[in-house]
């Protein structure tokens, strides 16, 4: 979907053949300043990248911009703390860096709290399956199958909150690097993400995105804008989800595969950030402003300085057990 | 012979439409010729063309009752050495002794009144007064009127200003004048002493319209074909007018022709149009004006053509056109009424199809975009007494605007259709009263109410989604305003003596919307005093109201963009500005120089806040905008050459403009886009002879303002999937519109050519190939060494045209 790549065709390209680009150098002051990156997950040590700006031109910069003469300290909740403290829910953190050379950048960002969902109710729906009769195999299958799962919210009214929907599989001998078991084989995917099935996962286009045609696939995140203070249930659909297993004998625990659903809460800078992302790849707004049709879109930053994004997020996973499923279809 | 011939019977029939259809009642004792011209303009619409000096010191004493404008005229001139030809819009006098002398005179339009006096023999007596015709309030000499940096602009001004692609535009013809900047260059955009582009009130026989723009700006919606004249504002607004911070521009369409049929076709590069008018009957008259693009013609078989050795299907088909409707009766001398439409639109529809419904695979894809405006009126105009006419409108005003995008793709038995349709649309009903009394010769006063119902619908968008035979549909939240407004004005025009004159009033309105009512009192003043007959110091205080904000995401016109009213948390934008100047007109008329210099202080005007993107768009639309001030500064200067050969003018501007919002730049103040501190434009007309006029226009002004961001950082890694650019490196915000753009100069060039039919018109835009920079951009280089380069965006090089009017 993307009529606005025919607006160009129509408007901005003739203007843009009969046009030109020419190199040059601004005079322009460029004062390096300090950049912070972070990202803080509940439960975990806190790590701060700190580097610095450079000209957009300067090659040099680009491959090295360390800064060698900076401070950083961590307060939590007003308090200096040292790199062992591990970010708890709720935590107010403020990471301050100092540089003789660049100066001072800070950030807060406060972790947020772990939200509650409801029992995930799910259905999957076996389209397709194929097996080997061989009689060496005593499992030998391979099966498609589309997977829905309603996930209810329930919102906190007081605060705003941000959420980032994730999910992943799980499978025996996953972690094997070789996929393979003592004698046994088994293989899982999620297939593909329905995002228009959830419209909620594209709260954050514009019209002209819309327009556009920018895809909001790949972005699972999203705002209690529309349902504070109250349940929302995610309508998440994966079509052609797959799952493969072979073995010379046969073992029920091969089944024992499923979805791990990773509901975070995350801060509002991680969604901001995400989401000028999304613009920055999908969006029009910074296509327009891109070409000097439109504002100029800088990155989206939380520090004082304007480089860098200091975000939080609480992670809660859940499971979606498929191995009753998956032994009755194969 | 034969050309003689045809001359005289051309002159005679010439003579007798005008004798049968141009009636006129005029009742005059002693009074300066201009000034009786003046009325006579007023009831016929004609210009009065002559040399300045053949109407020195004459006075006319006259009575006439409906009687012919060629027997009033035959009876003002009788005994004098003074000949008169009434052409199609204009009577034109001429001195017999001076042509038969052979000597070239300076010929200007206008009035000129002097005491010393003329007798003509006197005809029946008063029984009816003048008919009502409205004319621009701008019809006397810049030093004669109190209004600051107004200029009426006429047809004929409009062709003569040369055009990107040959088409001649109201709007573009206004980018001429000091203090007045285009947008996006060859667009039609206008920014008005530093001012954003939706502060300018565009309307149309004096209702307002909202997008008036075609083809994201390269044509304005007003069809120059069938203007007969613009008033524009740009300092002091007279206090009928309210409702915009920056300027004022009422174009005013012709009315119908009442000697004939005549009209005139045309045909240019991008666009063609056909006009005519003329009588119906004995009191009424009617005109239609059609403009359509026809580069469709073109796209259609070129595309069939690309397609046919094509799996891939391209479809592409753009076209916009305008309509122009009016029928005027005239109930009698003291009562007019109209009845006018105007229908104006843009459709594109694109996409592309693959494969056929037989095929494995088959995908088709389509998007239509769909806007315009429609404006229908009905007025009624009537003299109530000896002084006093008054004027009533109804109207209706419409602009929409659709986007529907629709994508069907089908692979093997598994089929997807994905769909959006999005709205935009505001709906004004407008209803009326204008009052003109003539209280003396020394004053007139104007005043009027009316009230406009809004409805506006900023965005509605309903998305859909069908995956085999599952269908998930969405609808952004949907936010309709209706909302109430209503104003009144009064306004007095007093001549103060010989030396003085006045013009203040007061526009007073009321916005009722969200269960609020937000007020605005404007109070107008503007002075003209006179320390001799050719020189006039002004000065002006104006204050302006603004109830509605375009929010827009590019620089173009495009109709993404939306109409939004002033609610929730934000106060009416405001403006003050006051203006001075100074103006020299000699004897002659033949030249006029002008100083204006202005303060504009702008409160409570809105803008996007930094990153509104991130805010979804179903959050409460005002929380993603900042309200905040603005200052603009600066003095135009002009020099004007009226008559002769060569006319045209020279103008300077000086200028600073400024915007400071809490939540852009830090809450620093920062440069507006538009502040140009240079503007030098010059425009020439040349009529080489009757037959050959070269157009000649050149601007140059310093750099527009431009946010460059140079430096960038580290993109941080933080867990996700998504890749950004180059996946390194992100930019660093820097101070709006910190750089400057390089100095913009341009050279456009026309050359009309007559012949008996009509006229041709050539064109070069850009004619000395001065590409101009029109943005910077952060790029890759293709050339060694490679690497990241800060680039210049440039536009538009020379660019030919030609267009062909026939006129009948």
């Amino acid at each position: 979907m993307a009529i606005l790549r025919y607006i160009p065709l129509a408007v901005i390209a003739p203007m843009l053949m009969t046009g030109c680009y020419e190199d040059f150098t601004p005079d322009v002051d460029t004062k390096p300043v300090l950049c912070l990156n972070s990202m803080i997950t509940a439960g975990e040590t806190i790590e701060v990248d700190v580097t610095r700006t450079w000209l957009y031109t300067d090659i040099d910069s680009w491959q090295n911009h360390d800064v060698d003469d900076a401070v950083v300290t961590v307060y939590v909740n007003g308090t200096a703390v040292d790199d062992e403290y591990r970010a708890q829910e709720g935590d107010r953190i403020r990471i301050v860096a100092e540089s003789g050379k660049y100066g001072m950048a800070e950030a807060e960002v406060t972790v947020p709290r772990r939200i509650e969902i409801k029992p995930i109710v799910w259905n999957a729906e076996l389209t397709e399956r194929w097996s080997n009769t061989r009689p060496e195999w005593e499992m030998n299958a391979d099966i498609r199958f589309n997977l829905s799962a309603d996930i209810t919210v329930c919102d906190r009214a007081e605060v705003a909150d941000y959420y980032h929907y994730a999910a992943a599989v799980y499978y025996p001998g996953m972690d094997d690097d070789s996929g393979m078991l003592m004698g046994s084989r088994v293989d899982m995917y999620t297939g593909q993400l329905n995002y228009r099935a959830e419209p909620i996962f594209s709260e954050h286009t514009e019209v002209i995105d819309a327009i556009n045609g920018s895809d909001p696939d790949g972005f699972t995140f999203f705002t209690d804008r529309q349902f504070s203070g109250s349940e929302y249930t995610l309508h998440i659909r994966y079509d052609n989800m797959g799952y493969n297993v072979r073995s010379m004998k046969y073992d029920e625990q091969l089944f024992d595969s499923g979805i791990h659903v990773v509901m975070s809460t995350v801060s509002g800078s991680f969604y901001d950030w995400e989401n000028f992302v999304w613009h920055v790849n999908n969006g029009a707004v910074t296509d327009i402003g891109s070409t000097g049709l439109g504002d100029a879109v800088w990155g989206y930053s939380n520090v004082s300085t304007g480089a860098g994004v200091v975000a939080a997020r609480t992670i809660s996973v859940y499971r979606i057990d498929l191995s009753e499923f998956l032994e009755k279809s194969i | 012979m034969t050309r003689i011939v045809f001359f005289i019977l051309y002159m005679t029939v010439c003579g007798v439409l005008t004798c049968v259809g141009q009636n006129v009642t005029v009742d005059v004792v002693e009074r300066p010729a201009a000034e009786v011209f003046r009325g006579l303009m007023e009831q016929t619409g004609k210009n009065f063309v002559y040399p300045s000096e053949i109407l020195e010191d004459m006075t006319v004493t006259l009575t006439a009752v409906d009687t012919p404008l060629g027997t009033v005229l035959e009876k003002m001139f009788r005994g004098s050495d003074i000949e008169y030809r009434i052409k199609k819009d204009k009577v034109v006098l001429k001195s017999k002794r001076k042509r038969r002398s052979q000597e070239s005179v300076a010929v200007t339009s206008g009035v000129v009144a002097s005491p010393v006096s003329m007798t003509a023999e006197a005809i029946p007596a008063v029984t009816q007064l003048d008919e009502v015709v409205v004319v621009s309030r701008l019809e006397a000499p810049e030093v004669e009127t109190a209004e600051i940096g107004a200029k009426k602009i006429t047809a004929e001004d409009v062709r003569n200003t040369p055009a990107l692609l040959g088409e001649n535009d109201v709007i573009k013809a206004l980018h001429t004048l000091p203090g007045v900047t285009e947008g996006t260059e060859g667009l039609a955009g206008m920014h008005v002493h530093g001012g954003e582009a939706d502060e300018n009130l565009y309307m149309l026989d004096n209702v307002p319209m909202y997008h008036v723009d075609h083809f994201a700006g390269l044509f304005s919606a007003f069809n120059p074909d069938i203007i007969r004249y613009i008033d524009f504002f740009k300092s002091s607004v007279p206090a009928k007018y309210d409702g915009r911070l920056s300027s004022v521009m009422d174009v005013r369409l012709m009315n119908g022709d009442r000697d004939g049929h005549h009209g005139s076709a045309r045909i240019g590069l991008t666009s063609a149009s056909f006009n005519i008018s003329g009588p119906i009957g004995n009191r009424t008259t009617y005109l239609v004006g059609l403009r359509r693009s026809w580069v469709d013609l073109i796209t259609i078989p070129i595309l069939a053509l690309a397609n046919a050795d094509s799996d891939e299907k391209t479809k592409f088909h753009y076209y916009f056109m305008d309509l122009n409707a009016k029928v005027t009766h005239r109930f009698s001398n003291r009562t007019n009424a109209f009845v006018s439409l105007y229908f104006g639109n843009d459709r594109l529809k694109a996409g592309t199809k693959d494969g056929t419904e037989d095929d494995y695979w088959y995908s088709d894809e389509e998007y239509i975009m769909h806007w315009g405006n429609l404006v229908a009126q009905g007025g009624l105009n009537h003299r109530l007494n000896d002084s006093m006419t008054a004027e009533l409108t109804a109207a209706y005003t419409r602009y929409f605007s659709t986007m529907k995008g629709d994508d069907y793709t089908r692979s093997y038995e598994v089929s997807t259709r994905e769909s959006v349709e999005t709205e935009n649309n505001i709906n004004d009903w407008i209803f009326r009263g204008d009052f003109d009394w003539r209280y003396s010769d020394d004053m007139r006063i104007r005043f009027g109410a009316g009230y406009t119902r809004h409805s506006f619908l900023p965005s509605r968008t309903t998305r859909k989604y069908t995956f085999d035979t599952t269908q998930s549909t969405s609808r952004d939240s949907t936010w309709a305003y209706g909302a109430d407004e209503v104003n009144a004005y009064i306004e007095d025009d007093w001549c103060i003596g010989s030396r003085l004159h006045v013009n203040g009033g007061v526009h007073l309105s009321m916005f009722h919307i969200d269960h609020k009512v937000a007020g605005g009192v404007s109070p107008r003043l503007s002075v003209n005093y006179r320390p001799s007959d050719r020189v006039a110091v002004k000065g002006a205080y104006t204050r302006t109201v603004q109830y509605v904000h375009q929010l827009r995401t590019s620089y173009l016109s495009l109709p993404t963009d939306q109409w939004v009213p002033v609610a929730g948390r934000f106060k009416p934008q405001t403006a003050d500005k006051v203006s001075l100047g100074v103006y020299w007109e000699p004897e002659s008329h033949a030249y006029s120089l002008s100083a204006e210099c202005y303060y504009k202080k702008m409160r409570h005007i809105l803008d996007y806040q930094e990153e509104y993107y991130l805010k979804p768009p179903m959050e409460i639309w005002d929380a993603r905008l900042t309200s905040g001030e603005g200052s603009a500064k600066g003095l135009d200067i002009k020099i004007e050459k009226m008559s002769g050969r060569i006319t045209g003018h020279i103008s300077y501007s000086l200028g600073w403009a400024d915007r400071r919002f809490a939540d852009k730049n830090g809450g620093k103040r920062f440069p507006a886009r538009f502040d140009n501190r240079h503007t030098v434009n010059v425009l020439l007309n040349w009529k080489i002879s009757d037959k050959v006029q070269l157009n000649a226009s050149w601007t140059g002004h310093s750099g527009n303002r431009f946010t460059l961001l140079t430096q960038v950082w580290d993109t941080p890694t933080l867990g996700m999937d998504h890749v950004y650019g180059s996946g390194y490196a992100t930019s660093l915000r820097a101070d709006i519109n910190n750089y400057q753009l390089p100095f913009y100069h341009r050279l456009d060039l026309s050359c009309m050519v007559r012949n008996k039919r009509g006229y041709w018109t050539f064109g070069i835009y850009n004619a000395y190939n001065h590409i101009n920079t029109v943005a910077v951009r952060l790029s890759y280089s293709d050339k060694s060494p490679y690497g990241p380069v800060f680039q210049k965006v440039k536009f538009l090089p020379l660019i030919p045209s030609i267009s062909y009017t026939w006129q009948f």
